[in-house]
């Protein structure tokens, strides 16, 4: 190696990348990880496998009682699915943002990055889109393969018993909760000592979301569905201010003192 | 170049780093020495931009650490005990990420990626993943990661750790290579012999403080001012030690008898003498001392002259922490630990109370101080 003879007694120079560029170097080798991980492969397919076994033992039955209740029941339990397979799929990789911060802290990863000259908002901010990118390609993914295989089994024509409104909301709100779910697990990942302390903290939000969304799915024939477009919206907001937020109060010096 | 003034830090009432001033001009290394704990690490992280000092400022490659943590982040390069690599990515993949974030444009990427490949013995390795990696190899190309952008000054923290002697000779030859073309460098190494070679300063801290921090020649002069002399001598001195006490300069004059040594398969080796001394200035005292013996008919083999190593000074320097660790140690590990701590603690005493003369140095359990 060619080492030069350089004066470095006066300021030195550098050049520095624009924030964006940072952000997006960070979030895509982010995506490159999570899809590289067996794990995250391993438990996607897992759910995708249940999802099928759910299809074929649930759906394929009550799509027998051809009578008016019985469809819109079956039209119910396949919305009720359809939040489910958007949902699982994300699971794992709202797992992976766990780790995006806390992991590479246990595996020394961290500070190399937080060396750089990387400023805080791009580090913060390509490391949520870093996991909540795999986490909507996952989700989509699920919903694809949910609609393809009643598409399959029990013909294109089923697809229309998919209550329209209750449906649409369904398909806007999975973004926002994986949008949601990975930039709080970051965030927490970001705040704490270990990955499985951001696991643990996670994991607890994530199952109070879940109960709250099935809920209102139960409830929306009560509150009309006026109300889980609420939610929807809802989710979206606090989702947005939450990321904001982090993005203005994240600092890597919090990080580094913590170690 | 980078200039340090009182840097201070502290978490919460715990002070991990207190009124630290260093000076580390281009072209040349300051080695870092402490125990675990002793705030090495938080005065590399302040002095690479990543934690602010709560006191005191210092300058970076001619960057204010509190103004321009960007700037100097964009001019150091971090190695750290641990290579912290992505390891599911292979290396040029690696270093080209990084070269991006520093802002290289891909040609400049590719041939920085290039040339640290071949210089590290990385380029046969380089469509393999990270993770089969062996401890060296990582921290190979943890290195290379710290050099993708040129940095004007660099902290390397235990960068031989795990390497094998080969690469540890060749990382070596790299740091000086790197302060051959008018690099600063800290270099933290619990290896004195590592330090005493590479570093033009040698800094000791402990408990956040620097005790001392001077070439490594004059740490070890001012640890004791004086140089042990040793005479080897065929037969008996012919002087009498009291005659010898009167020269100017020698001190403690006394004679260790040498005894026969040797195996079956090398020339046994007759018994003699060695006579000893200490003084301030051997280049005076010894051809006065030679000189005397001479005249009196002695039959001088051999003249060695002895300073204080590193580790000496080091103990020293780290005497008074040496009782609270072993008051820490009794508590935290019961009797083993007790008894390992004593034993240090007297190799330590004995070692002060020979003054060094021994050339038989007490062994000091290595446990001992890489506790804390």
């Amino acid at each position: 190696m060619n080492i030069e003879t350089q004066s470095y007694t006066a300021r030195a120079t550098y050049k520095k990348a624009s924030t964006l560029q940072i952000t997006w170097l960070i979030a895509s080798r982010q995506m490159l990880e999570a899809i590289r991980d067996r794990s995250t492969l391993m438990m996607s397919g897992i759910f995708l496998i249940f999802q099928t076994v759910l299809v074929l033992i649930s759906i394929g039955p009550t799509l027998q009682d051809h009578t008016q209740a019985g469809l819109s029941k079956a039209g119910f339990l396949m919305a009720f699915y359809l939040l489910f397979v958007g949902l699982m799929p994300a699971t794992p990789a709202i797992g992976i943002a766990s780790g995006v911060f806390a992991g590479d802290k246990e595996r020394g990863c961290l500070t190399p990055l937080l060396v750089t000259p990387a400023s805080n908002t791009a580090i913060l901010a390509g490391k949520v889109l870093g996991a909540v990118l795999p986490a909507l390609a996952y989700a989509v993914i699920g919903i694809l393969v949910y609609f393809a295989e009643i598409a399959l089994l029990y013909g294109p024509a089923t697809l229309a018993l998919l209550p329209t409104g209750l449906s649409i909301l369904i398909v806007l709100l999975i973004p926002g909760i994986v949008l949601f779910g990975a930039a709080l697990a970051s965030v927490i990942s970001s705040r704490v000592r270990t990955f499985q302390s951001a696991q643990n903290f996670s994991s607890l939000i994530l199952v109070v979301l879940w109960i709250g969304l099935f809920g209102l799915l139960f409830l929306q024939g009560i509150l009309g569905l006026w109300a889980f477009a609420v939610a929807v919206v809802g989710v979206y907001v606090v989702a947005i201010l939450f990321i904001v937020l982090s993005a203005v109060t994240w600092r890597r010096e919090e990080v580094m003192a913590r170690q | 170049m980078i200039e340090a003034f009182d840097l201070t830090r502290r978490f919460g009432t715990f002070t991990a780093v207190s009124q630290v001033s260093l000076r580390v001009p281009d072209g040349s290394i300051l080695a870092l020495r402490g125990p675990d704990g002793a705030g090495k690490t938080t005065t590399i992280r302040m002095l690479s931009g990543l934690l602010a000092p709560t006191e005191g400022n210092a300058t970076v490659a001619g960057y204010d650490i509190r103004r321009e943590p960007d700037a100097v982040r964009a001019c150091v390069g971090l190695v750290t005990d641990v290579p912290g690599l992505f390891e599911q990515m292979k290396v040029p993949a690696y270093l080209d990420f990084f070269g991006s974030i520093y802002g290289l444009p891909a040609s400049e990427r590719t041939r920085r990626i290039d040339e640290l490949l071949e210089f590290f013995d990385l380029a046969t390795h380089r469509n393999e993943k990270m993770a089969g990696f062996s401890k060296g190899m990582k921290q190979k190309v943890a290195l290379a990661r710290a050099l993708i952008h040129e940095p004007a000054v660099l902290f390397l923290d235990e960068p031989t750790s795990g390497l094998d002697p080969l690469a540890a000779r060749s990382v070596r030859e790299l740091i000086v290579g790197l302060k051959r073309s008018n690099r600063s460098i800290i270099l933290c190494t619990h290896d004195l012999d590592e330090a005493e070679r590479l570093a033009d300063q040698v800094a000791i801290i402990r408990q956040g403080r620097i005790v001392a921090l001077d070439t490594p020649s004059t740490l070890r002069k001012q640890a004791t001012g004086e140089t042990l002399v040793l005479i080897e001598l065929v037969g008996e001195c012919p002087l009498p030690l009291e005659t010898l006490a009167t020269i100017d300069g020698v001190r403690n004059p006394h004679l260790r008898e040498k005894k026969a040594t040797g195996s079956l398969s090398t020339v046994t080796q007759s018994p003699g003498f060695m006579l000893e001394y200490q003084t301030p200035q051997p280049k005076l005292v010894n051809p006065q001392v030679l000189s005397r013996l001479i005249t009196a008919g002695a039959q001088v083999v051999a003249v060695t002259c002895e300073t204080r190593s590193l580790e000496d000074v080091y103990i020293t320097a780290m005497g008074d922490v040496g009782a609270s660790l072993a008051d820490a140690r009794q508590h935290a590990m019961g009797d083993v630990g007790a008894s390992l701590a004593d034993a240090r603690q007297q190799s330590i005493a004995d070692a002060h109370q020979q003054g060094f003369s021994d050339q038989e140095q007490p062994t000091v359990p290595s446990i001992a101080l890489k506790d804390n």
